[in-house]
């Protein structure tokens, strides 16, 4: 229970319910999430490492924007990520380096069209921190 | 929250708390024992609350629960006082329905249904990302953009009758390119021409059943004739333009000290430079998705072409019409007696004008617009006509499709997608698509009955049944 994600269900879209000991663990997971409803990592081609820097009024709004420029990344760059590297992560502003591979013969999962704002929510509770972000797929 | 039933299929929730006018919603009782029915009717409140929304926050019968507005959510802002929500008209801007009639019957395609699909499967990408058929020299997506549809009939791609039997022409007016950003066009840049994901669909159809033949024979659809029809939107052009002005708006209400019901209800001021900002380059995702779905009706001609060895005018490949249905749009109507410009946000709603009004094409003005109503894809879809009723009671508008019923996960777990991909064959309906286990997602026991829902909408007479359409193949995204 100390780290992890859970998608949740709903009716036309889906929930992502995250958790972890900091704020940059929470960020982390909502990536792996996004992807296992993107595409799975073959993790046998080449890598390659894309930098990202983002800001948003409030730390919750990054975290949607954080997940909208990895999907960004995924259709421009045509990369699978798979490594997420949170640098700097303040309340307005956010630092990372992301590692992924050139889609060749992946198994697309679906998609996803977005991270909404609908019910986002990042807030600490005592010793660690939970998210929740629901993506239109 | 009170619920009133007001007429058979007719409930409104009296205004409460912040509320400015009621909420109404057209459906079937069956409304009321679907999971996620509270969230559902809690959006239409606070599409309710928002400045300068005029007579009712309004529901169709697929209403299910969205994102900010419910997915069925139809609501007309002031000019004066009112705003502009993207969360009115969602990530997928522009999504929308074509329906493309063809010369011929079920009989002479059935024999040559499976190098037909395969052919369309060849050449309409399919699921996240992958190219479409359209390439575009820098500068040209952003006429494009401008341009929609109209761009195409310039390069060779679209002609004066597909134009015309567009939405809008296939133009949205007021589209400024410089309203978008870099990334939105880097993300459409090679995505013109393609299908995309989730319930995006292009289908073989027969039509099955002639109700209306009058508003039938207009439309050029006879019992027993081929059509396809073609569901998808803006792609990730579109999905950029909203998130990008999404975060600007939320941000603006945070820093303001503006408490929303729901963030994804984020909005501004028709009027002020936010709105015609965010107006600006809405107008551009929409063209981007006449196109892309113009692009997709040239493939349709080369794949019947290459099939059935004729040119696509001889076949009779023709464009019968094209909806857009999540759009906010400048309409003029009737309130409170004269006739006013209003926003009209339609989220999984469908324009559905009536008889006489000069936005309908010329050759359907007499019978009304046409209405493109995709179902599942095991059981039906629904030609309609828009009606004077529409224009009276919902801004013009009615539903948009069958709705969701189950969630993809709960979809997932009732079967695999290769049982599904089996029950689909074993009726007869040839499938492709890239994704097997996307499939489970979009099974037809995840929807409800498309019946259900066009069924009210005639009863109450937001549109009128014209033709029924039954699946024959399923290329899905």
């Amino acid at each position: 229970m100390s780290v992890g994600y859970e998608l949740v269900d709903h009716t036309a879209d889906i929930g992502v319910r995250l958790w972890g000991p900091t704020a940059e663990e929470v960020f982390e997971q909502g990536a792996l999430a996004l992807f296992s409803l993107v595409c799975d990592p073959l993790q046998i081609d080449d890598l390659e490492t894309v930098d990202v820097e983002l800001e948003a009024e409030t730390m919750d709004l990054l975290l949607a924007a954080w997940l909208n420029e990895l999907l960004y990344i995924f259709e421009t760059r045509r990369l699978v990520l798979f490594q997420f590297d949170i640098r700097e992560l303040g309340e307005r502003r956010l630092r990372a380096r992301v590692v992924g591979e050139p889609l060749g013969r992946h198994v697309l999962c679906g998609g996803v069209k977005a991270a909404t704002l609908h019910e986002l929510s990042l807030e600490r509770r005592g010793d660690h921190w939970e998210g929740f972000v629901l993506l239109d797929v | 929250m009170r619920v009133d039933r007001i007429g058979e299929f007719v409930y409104e929730i009296p205004p409460e708390g912040a509320m400015r006018v009621p909420g109404r919603v057209y459906a079937h009782a069956g409304l009321f024992d679907q999971a996620g029915h509270e969230e559902a009717l809690r959006q239409v409140a606070n599409v309710a609350t928002l400045p300068g929304v005029l007579k009712a926050s309004i529901a169709m019968p697929d209403i299910h629960w969205g994102y900010g507005f419910p997915i069925g959510g139809v609501a007309a802002m002031d000019e004066a006082g009112g705003v502009v929500s993207p969360g009115g008209v969602g990530f997928d801007i522009n999504c929308g329905v074509r329906l493309v009639r063809t010369g011929l019957d079920a009989v002479d395609v059935r024999p040559r249904l499976e190098p037909l699909m395969s052919e369309l499967m060849r050449r309409v990408p399919q699921g996240s990302g992958p190219h479409g058929a359209l390439r575009l020299k820098e500068g040209e997506l952003e006429r494009l953009a401008e341009e929609g549809a109209a761009y195409l009939a310039r390069r060779g791609l679209a002609t004066p009758d597909d134009l015309a039997h567009t939405e809008e022409g296939g133009v949205m007016p007021g589209a400024d390119a410089a309203a978008v950003s870099q990334k939105a066009l880097e993300r459409g840049r090679t995505q013109v021409g393609s299908l995309g994901s989730g319930n995006h669909f292009l289908e073989v159809q027969m039509v099955e059943d002639v109700i209306d033949r009058r508003a039938a024979g207009a439309f050029g659809i006879r019992a027993g004739q081929v059509v396809v029809m073609i569901h998808s939107g803006s792609r990730g052009f579109g999905h950029q333009v909203c998130t990008d002005v999404l975060g600007r708006m939320a941000g603006a209400a945070a820093r303001a000290g503006i408490e929303l019901p729901d963030r994804q209800l984020a909005c501004a001021p028709l009027g002020s430079h936010e709105a015609d900002q965010y107006l600006a380059a809405m107008a551009c995702a929409c063209n981007f998705a006449f196109a892309n779905r113009q692009m997709m009706l040239q493939e349709v001609r080369g794949a019947f072409e290459q099939v059935f060895h004729g040119s696509w005018e001889r076949l009779g490949v023709e464009l019968v019409y094209d909806v857009a249905h999540n759009i906010a749009k400048r309409e003029v109507h009737e309130v409170g007696g004269e006739r006013r410009a209003v926003r009209v946000h339609r989220k999984g709603a469908t324009r559905a004008f009536g008889p006489g009004h000069p936005d309908v094409p010329e050759d359907y003005r007499e019978v009304g617009q046409p209405v493109i109503i995709p179902g599942d894809m095991g059981r039906e879809s629904w030609l309609l006509a828009g009606t004077e009723t529409a224009m009276r009671e919902t801004w013009g508008s009615t539903c948009h499709g069958a709705g969701r019923l189950l969630s993809r996960h709960a979809a997932r777990k009732v079967r695999s997608g290769a049982e599904v991909r089996r029950e689909l064959e074993g009726a007869g309906i040839v499938v492709r698509t890239a994704s097997v286990g996307g499939l489970a997602e979009e099974a037809p026991y995840a929807y409800k009955d498309v019946a259900d829902v066009v069924g009210v909408v005639d009863a109450v007479g937001l549109s009128r049944k014209v033709a029924r359409l039954r699946p024959l193949g399923v290329l899905k995204g």
